[in-house]
């Protein structure tokens, strides 16, 4: 009950800063759109039910469809559909969920070319998908999964994310190729030694990953 | 909960309202059905203003902006709703009703007839890898589809012969062009391999009957295959396996725009007969080599694709002569093939989309077939036969509202025979313009409901004829698992080249389909039963004693049941699935005296197909168990009355594969061990008789069987410059 306060709260004061703002048009755009974009990312960085990414999601999405030139929105409504094409139990839902981030995702892309943090996410939501039907997929989005991480570590060599979701895929890879448990955790403390040294350029600039790295690799620390 | 949230939100709002001037919206998204929908984003255009709906379709959110506004309504699954609104003092109330969109993903399939292979749809029923990993024989396309219902257990002569149709009226197409020769060319009572390797393709339908108007001249079935778009990298391929040396590579640009490939491979079974003993003896075993270039470029809205294919092979034996006690027949053919195909296909704007492919094949027979008896006479049969088909094929596609669409295309095909054989057939060349043009709209009226509904005119100046066939197929939805179909299609077939040496003075041979098909498919599981009816008219028939007299007189049927089960939830890890066909057809065609259940179609076919991943080992098992009761032939020792009335006995195949993957170096490697009749059982695909009656009055006669008990295949497939490997089990 605590924590549905708490929710309510953040989640009041989000809508709060959203209505708060008047129209697009007004002389501080930029301020509104940095406001509304940090409310929303303190609501992210806490959001754990499928419901809060839903309305992430789209509060993210309005943004996006009203100033169309900033990458950042486009790239958190792709991360939030992303997060739910991962995590739903529900196998036939990841393709839909992950068609809606990718078209996000493209677009961020358009708008920010050569970007890390939108290849480290790509690969993210193309291995997702690989999961409906992993015999089947890893051949062909395997690759793709593969290009997207190299391009990622190459865009910016100290982004930790990359490391983290290719410690995830690594840790469901059968050790007999190429993937298990020491592999991953040898990736993850590569992608935990990042967080610790990773300097965001802006209030904006994605920054999640540290505490699923961090309860990742105690995971794995407890399962020997 | 939810509820609790929204009502403090509401009510911050409310507060926060006193300050400046204020509207509220507010309102209930709903379905069409009036259901409530949770989770659509509700939204000012142009603006940050919105909200999302709470559990109960409710919404409420304020807004300072007056004047003339749009209300937007979006949500995963479902159209996007828009309306005007004019804000000015007073609190507004909008209740959005939202249509389901239709998606791919969701709607009706048209399944009647239809296979499909690819790893896109859910309901596609063979994923690509199952083309490459059913046991059997290896790595053929046609191979794998043979353990679908409809397709028959023909051991003896290539080609797919589905629902009581032959070989022949199969037709291949590659990225919409059709493929003149698509498997090597044929040999006496030794069934042979498809050209293309199952890699080449990202996609495969295997259509039964009923196809769309697109394609035509297969009386019986589609195969469409869809060749790779850009590779994800570059990379290398190595083969080498008992029967094949292979290198291939293909190059990606640095934008990732473009890539070119090719390949050599060489295969000789020579080393292989050496070790497994083969029936007859092969005066050369069968030696083929083979290269393939392949060129892609990805335009602004569009993609280029190249195809070249060469290849020279060479097969000969010697086997009994049945015309005489201790008789021989000699056997050579040498084969040379080049196919190329050009497509394009890309966007023109917004609603329409350009395909325009074209495509040069050529092929040619060198055959020499001698009967030698006793006394050295050497009865000889020498012919060259050679075949050029050139193609053209354009087709618009109007997208039409949702994922309807409409196609209209035309394709001119122009094909060139020649036979020659010394002292028996003089020089000919047939010539045909073959020109065809259709139109097909495939409509969903709702995710439930979909149509399709296309006609194809195709003259052929050869024959000097024209024929329209009419194709329509329908589906329903019962339910978000299972759904009912229905096609019925007019086909017309060119008479197969060998009769039209003889006479080009024949018809178009007609077929009429008509399917009805229930699909159930369910996270892991599917499950589909077809009734299907076949007429035949105008079939190639001349008497029983003068193949001269071509005429058009042939006549049949076929009608049957299928099933097919796939699941591979069951069982963790474990695939499996099980087809089983009841086909019941007769026709008088050829030199048949009555209309009879011909010699290539069996009444029970049935396969069971086992797949299984096991992890610690990192490898890929397959057993595939398949049963056809007997095949009826004709036993020229009997009275004419007994034509087609003898059996073979049933034939029962148990075929093994394993697929071991694992890294050496670099290399991504698969070791592949592949092997057909485990259980060894006897097969006798049909007899061959002599022509004549030997001293006691009676023909000779030969089982026609495999070459060998048992065939065996070990590989080892080495991927360099890429480790798709890692990805296997996500």
């Amino acid at each position: 009950m605590k924590q549905l306060f708490i929710i309510a709260a953040v989640i009041f004061a989000g809508s709060f800063q959203l209505t708060a703002q008047t129209s697009t048009t007004s002389p501080g755009k930029d301020k509104k759109f940095i406001s509304a974009m940090e409310t929303n990312l303190q609501i992210l960085d806490t959001a754990a039910s499928v419901t809060s990414f839903i309305m992430l999601a789209n509060n993210f999405g309005r943004i996006a469809a009203a100033e169309k030139t900033k990458w950042e929105p486009f790239y958190y409504a792709a991360y939030c559909y992303a997060v739910m094409a991962v995590s739903t139990p529900d196998k036939t839902k990841i393709d839909m969920l992950a068609d809606k981030a990718e078209l996000y995702l493209q677009q961020a892309n358009n708008l920010q070319k050569n970007n890390s943090e939108i290849a480290a996410l790509f690969a993210m939501i193309k291995s997702s998908k690989i999961l409906v039907d992993p015999i089947n997929r890893w051949q062909t989005l395997g690759q793709e999964v593969a290009g997207y991480l190299t391009a990622a570590k190459q865009q910016d060599p100290n982004n930790p994310r990359p490391w983290l979701i290719e410690a995830r895929i690594k840790f469901n890879t059968p050790e007999g190729l190429g993937g298990g448990k020491v592999v991953a955790k040898t990736l993850l403390a590569e992608a935990i030694q990042r967080f610790s040294n990773f300097n965001p350029q802006s209030s904006l600039a994605p920054v999640w990953g540290l505490r699923p790295a961090e309860k990742f690799l105690e995971k794995l620390n407890a399962s020997k | 909960m939810y509820q609790k949230l929204v009502l403090i939100m509401v009510l911050g709002c409310g507060l926060y309202s006193l300050k400046a001037q204020q509207v509220n919206i507010t309102g209930t998204v709903r379905d069409h059905k009036k259901e409530p929908l949770a989770g659509a984003s509700i939204s000012i255009r142009n603006s940050y203003y919105g909200t999302t709906s709470a559990d109960d379709g409710s919404f409420a959110f304020t807004i300072a902006d007056t004047g003339r506004q749009v209300i937007v309504v979006t949500m995963m699954g479902w159209q996007l709703f828009e309306q005007e609104l004019f804000i000015g003092r007073d609190n507004i109330v909008v209740n959005p009703s939202l249509k389901e969109e239709i998606t791919e993903l969701k709607a009706v399939t048209l399944s009647a007839g239809s296979f499909e292979a690819g790893d896109k749809k859910r309901t596609t029923v063979l994923k690509s890898i199952d083309i490459v990993t059913t046991a059997g024989q290896q790595a053929d396309i046609v191979a794998a589809l043979k353990t679908l219902p409809g397709a028959q257990q023909v051991g003896e002569t290539e080609g797919l012969f589905v629902r009581g149709g032959t070989g022949a009226e199969t037709k291949v197409f590659i990225d919409g062009m059709m493929v003149a020769n698509p498997f090597y060319s044929n040999v006496p009572d030794i069934s042979q391999r498809g050209r293309f390797s199952p890699l080449l393709f990202k996609g495969t339908i295997f259509s039964s009957g009923g196809y769309s108007a697109q394609y035509g001249q297969g009386l019986s079935s589609a195969l469409v295959l869809e060749s790779l778009d850009l590779p994800t990298r570059s990379e290398s391929n190595w083969i080498i396996s008992s029967a094949q040396l292979s290198v291939t590579g293909q190059q990606l640009n640095k934008a990732k725009t473009g890539s070119i490939g090719g390949g050599i491979a060489y295969s000789n079974l020579a080393p292989y007969f050496g070790i497994v003993k083969q029936k007859y003896h092969y005066t050369k075993a069968p030696e083929a080599i083979n290269a393939e270039f392949h060129g892609r470029r990805k335009t602004n809205n569009g993609i280029l694709k190249f195809y070249g294919y060469a290849n020279s092979n060479t097969i000969g034996f010697n086997r009994p002569g049945l015309e005489m006690e201790n008789g021989q027949e000699q056997f050579r053919l040498t084969n040379k093939n080049v196919y190329t195909n050009m497509t394009y296909t890309g966007r023109l704007n917004d609603k329409w989309k350009l395909y325009a492919g074209a495509s040069v094949s050529y092929n040619k027979d060198n055959i020499q077939r001698h009967i030698i008896t006793k006394d050295k006479f050497n009865n000889y049969f020498l012919p060259r036969i050679a075949n050029i088909t050139g193609q053209t094929r354009i087709m618009l596609t109007r997208n039409l509202a949702a994922i309807s669409k409409l196609n209209i295309g035309a394709e001119w095909q122009q094909v060139t025979d020649k036979i020659n054989a010394k002292d028996s057939i003089p020089f000919i060349t047939i010539r045909d313009q073959y020109i065809a043009a259709f139109a097909e709209a495939e409509i969903y009226i709702t995710s439930k409901f979909a149509g399709r509904l296309g006609t194809r005119a195709e003259y052929s100046s050869l024959l000097n004829e024209a024929g329209v066939s009419p194709r329509i197929s329908l589906a329903y939805k019962l339910t978000d698992k299972s759904q009912v179909s229905a096609a019925y299609g007019i086909f017309y077939q060119k008479p197969e080249t060998n009769y039209l040496f003889r006479n080009s003075n024949l018809e178009f041979t007609k077929a009429t389909h008509y399917i009805l098909n229930y699909q159930y498919v369910a996270g892991g599981q599917t499950l589909r039963l077809e009734l299907f009816h076949k007429s035949y008219d105008k079939l190639i028939s001349f008497p029983l004693n003068d193949p001269s007299e071509l005429s058009n007189n042939g006549t049949g049927y076929a009608k049957g049941v299928e099933f097919f089960w796939r699941d591979n939830k069951t069982f963790k890890r474990l695939d499996y699935w099980i087809s089983y066909s009841w086909l019941d057809t007769k026709r008088q065609y050829l030199d048949y005296p009555a209309k009879v259940q011909p010699g290539f179609a069996a009444t029970h076919t049935a396969s069971i197909v086992v797949k299984k991943f096991v992890e610690a080992i990192s490898t890929y098992f397959s057993m595939t168990y398949t049963y056809a009761s007997g095949r009826p032939y004709y036993n020229p020792n009997r009275p004419v009355t007994g034509f087609m009335k003898d059996r073979t006995i049933d034939f029962h195949t148990m075929g093994f594969q394993f697929n071991y993957l694992t890294q050496i170096g670099k290399a991504y490697t698969v070791l592949i061990f592949n092997m057909s009749n485990v259980l060894g059982n006897r097969q006798v695909y049909t007899y061959r008789f002599s022509a004549t009656k030997n001293e006691n009055g009676s023909f000779r006669s030969e089982a026609i069987t495999p070459m060998a008990k048992r065939f065996f295949f070990i590989g080892a497939y080495v991927s360099i410059g890429n480790d798709r490997r890692k990805q296997v089990i996500d």
